[in-house]
């Protein structure tokens, strides 16, 4: 059997190499894992030379598994068509593995691959995720179309991994919304009535945030995270937040996937730079986050937090820059 | 990472501050305006909801894109005296002020329940706090202080602690190896900065040689042993304001020797010639040998004013080096006298 991973809900960044993509995925929005299913691939279709005669022939690339009656879907390539059928014989000899078939034949059938519908009864597809290293028990299923084709959603998992709260609470300059975002890996298998198959893990690591996204935007949150391709924005619809003097107050960001414990080092460093009314600069704050505080994160939806006893009073307006350096 | 994102700075109106989550955590102030009270129950259990009615205030079309988010948020906090309070945002109107500005306003209505439950007999909630006005300062235009500042940082820069001098927010940037933009805002140019290792070891030979790109809120200052540059913490001083009374002299003389000027402090006549290579004579009237000379280079070099010798109470000789070489340079100098 094969199946194939059609699609995943990444976003390209830059295509150029170094290639960078996006793995952050809003809750909100349906997030698809696109699969096919594709039981055998037809290396060459051909008119019966037996019984029944003026049916179309398939050879496969591997043993048929299947029995005689067995009800099977062929897709056609000549038409971008799936064509029902039944298995009438077939042969498991050297070197060919030969179906024939009760579908009339066509000198234009252009046979790409078979799915049985009797062997596989009842077929699904059945993916799990691994959230913040807790496997979870839910899983997600879903039937293909008639073209074996079917969408794994696994925004419904996503979605109650958040919680309602808020865990930065303003004490630190930088803090993990820990219930708001995180991490996870995803893995997909098919399945069928008394089938056990092994999980086929999708190789990437990925991030959610508990985002809501137009169909027009889509589920990925590429413009907030900031790559080496360029900076993005803070997770905020201001254009311009604003800082109500002696009030609690942060702004969240996106933390991306970033590589630690390498040489050199690297920091996070916040620099805020404050004006007076003449857009004169009257002080300046760098703060360095280092490696041991910056792994609590990594992959995270965090806030920004700009303590109010260091604003001047006579400080108008403020600029707020992070970036990741070397340390 | 993170675009640079300004963000205006507002005294808080009365009113109420709310928090809500929408694609990321959003504040802001509003104005209040009716409060009702509706309470259920008498004797043995009384449960209170209050609802109270908002306005943003009026505002541009960014701002009110932003705002409007709160109608769509899943959750929404009230800020009130006992900490952050859960409250439920109803449906509320965007109502455009003026067509023509481009102005908005967001109305809407917030309801605030009680869960205690009553001991006697009505209850009517949490108590919320209505976000007053603070009085704003008065608009204090800042001082050059007369005063010495002595701080520290690290070989990376960044953090800078205060001890001794006025509490002024000083920061470091280790922009290159050795070099160092220290942001001071004093809002002159005039003050000396000098600075030794803080660090043993290695870089114990290390030590603040040379001070350039001198303006009212920074300067550069150049860490080396010898004539290599090098990253180390420092212990540092800085010194500026009018010192017209105290026994505190800085001033400034060119590399030919042919000039001297004095910036700041108990005025002295000086005077200065060039003796030979990186060995200058200055004059003074001070009056008396019980007094220290030192000095950084002006630019960008690891030359400083290394050693002082035929001390007298009208003159003293000074040497400027980077290594064991003498060298000619513009140097910044503090004279400390008793």
């Amino acid at each position: 059997m094969n199946i194939t991973l059609l699609s995943i809900p990444a976003k390209v960044i830059q295509s150029a190499s170094p290639e960078i993509i996006s793995y952050w995925l809003a809750t909100e929005s349906a997030n698809n894992f696109e699969l096919q299913r594709r039981d055998w691939l037809i290396t060459a279709s051909a008119e019966t030379t037996g019984s029944p005669a003026g049916c179309m022939e398939f050879t496969l690339d591997a043993e048929f598994a299947g029995a005689i009656g067995d009800v099977i879907a062929v897709y056609n390539n000549y038409n971008q068509s799936m064509v029902v059928g039944h298995v009438m014989d077939f042969t498991n000899g050297s070197p060919d593995f030969t179906v024939v078939t009760d579908i009339p034949y066509s000198a234009t059938f252009d046979g790409a691959y078979l799915n049985d519908h009797t062997l596989f009864n009842g077929f699904y597809f059945e993916g799990r995720l691994t959230v913040n290293d807790v496997l979870q028990s839910l899983t997600i299923v879903a039937s293909p179309n008639s073209f074996g084709i079917a969408n794994l959603d696994v925004s419904g998992i996503l979605r109650i991994m958040t919680e309602l709260g808020k865990n930065g609470d303003y004490s630190t300059m930088v803090m993990a919304e820990t219930n708001k975002s995180g991490k996870f890996t995803f893995e997909y298998r098919p399945a069928w009535y008394g089938s056990d198959e092994s999980w086929i893990p999708e190789s990437n690591t990925w991030y959610y945030a508990e985002c809501v996204r137009s169909i027009e935007q889509g589920s990925n949150l590429a413009e907030f995270v900031g790559t080496d391709a360029g900076d993005a924005p803070f997770l905020n619809s201001f254009p311009q937040p604003v800082y109500f003097l002696g009030m609690p107050f942060d702004i969240s960001f996106i933390c991306p996937a970033l590589t630690l414990g390498a040489s050199p080092a690297i920091k996070m460093r916040i620099t805020i730079t404050r004006y007076n009314a003449a857009n004169e600069p009257i002080a300046y704050h760098i703060h360095d986050i280092h490696e041991p505080e910056l792994a609590g994160l990594i992959g995270r939806v965090c806030s920004l937090n700009i303590d109010p006893d260091e604003i001047e009073v006579t400080t108008t307006h403020m600029t707020v820059k992070i970036e990741i350096i070397t340390a | 990472m993170i675009n640079e994102t300004t963000i205006p700075i507002i005294w808080c109106r009365k009113g109420y501050y709310l928090r809500w989550y929408y694609n990321g955590w959003h504040h802001w102030n509003f104005f209040s305006g009716t409060v009702g009270y509706l309470t259920a129950g008498e004797k043995y259990r009384t449960t209170g909801i209050r609802t109270v009615e908002l306005s943003s205030g009026v505002v541009g079309v960014d701002e009110i894109s932003a705002i409007r988010s709160v109608l769509n948020a899943r959750e929404c906090y009230l800020y009130t005296d006992g900490g952050w309070s859960e409250c439920r945002v109803q449906s509320g109107n965007v109502v455009v002020q003026r067509n023509n500005i481009d102005a908005y306003e967001l109305l809407c209505k917030i309801v605030i329940g009680s869960r205690n439950v009553s001991t006697d007999g009505y209850s009517v909630g949490k108590t919320i706090t209505i976000v007053t006005t603070p009085a704003p300062p008065p608009i204090v235009s800042p001082e050059i202080q007369n005063d010495i500042y002595v701080g520290r940082f690290n070989a990376y820069g960044g953090d800078v602690r205060l001890f001794g001098g006025i509490d002024r927010f000083i920061n470091v940037v280790n922009s290159d190896k050795g070099v160092y933009t220290i942001y001071h805002y004093l809002g002159t140019t005039k003050f000396i900065t000098l600075g030794v290792s803080d660090y043993g070891s290695i870089y114990a030979a290390s030590s603040l040689r040379a001070m350039n790109s001198i303006n009212n809120y920074s300067h550069v200052a150049n860490i080396s042993d010898d004539a290599t540059f090098n990253n180390s913490a420092i212990r540092f001083f800085i010194n500026w304001g009018n010192m017209a009374d105290t026994k505190i002299a800085v001033g400034e003389f060119d590399a030919a020797g042919t000039t001297i000027t004095q910036l700041y402090g108990t005025p002295l006549t000086f005077g200065i010639s060039r003796v030979a290579t990186g060995t200058y004579d200055i004059t003074h009237d001070i009056g008396h040998v019980n007094y220290i000379i030192m000095g950084v280079g002006k630019g960008n070099v690891s030359i400083s004013l290394r050693s002082m010798d035929e001390i007298l109470g009208t003159s003293v000789r000074v040497r400027l080096s980077d290594d064991a070489v003498l060298n000619d340079c513009d140097t910044r100098f503090i004279f400390i006298w008793e």
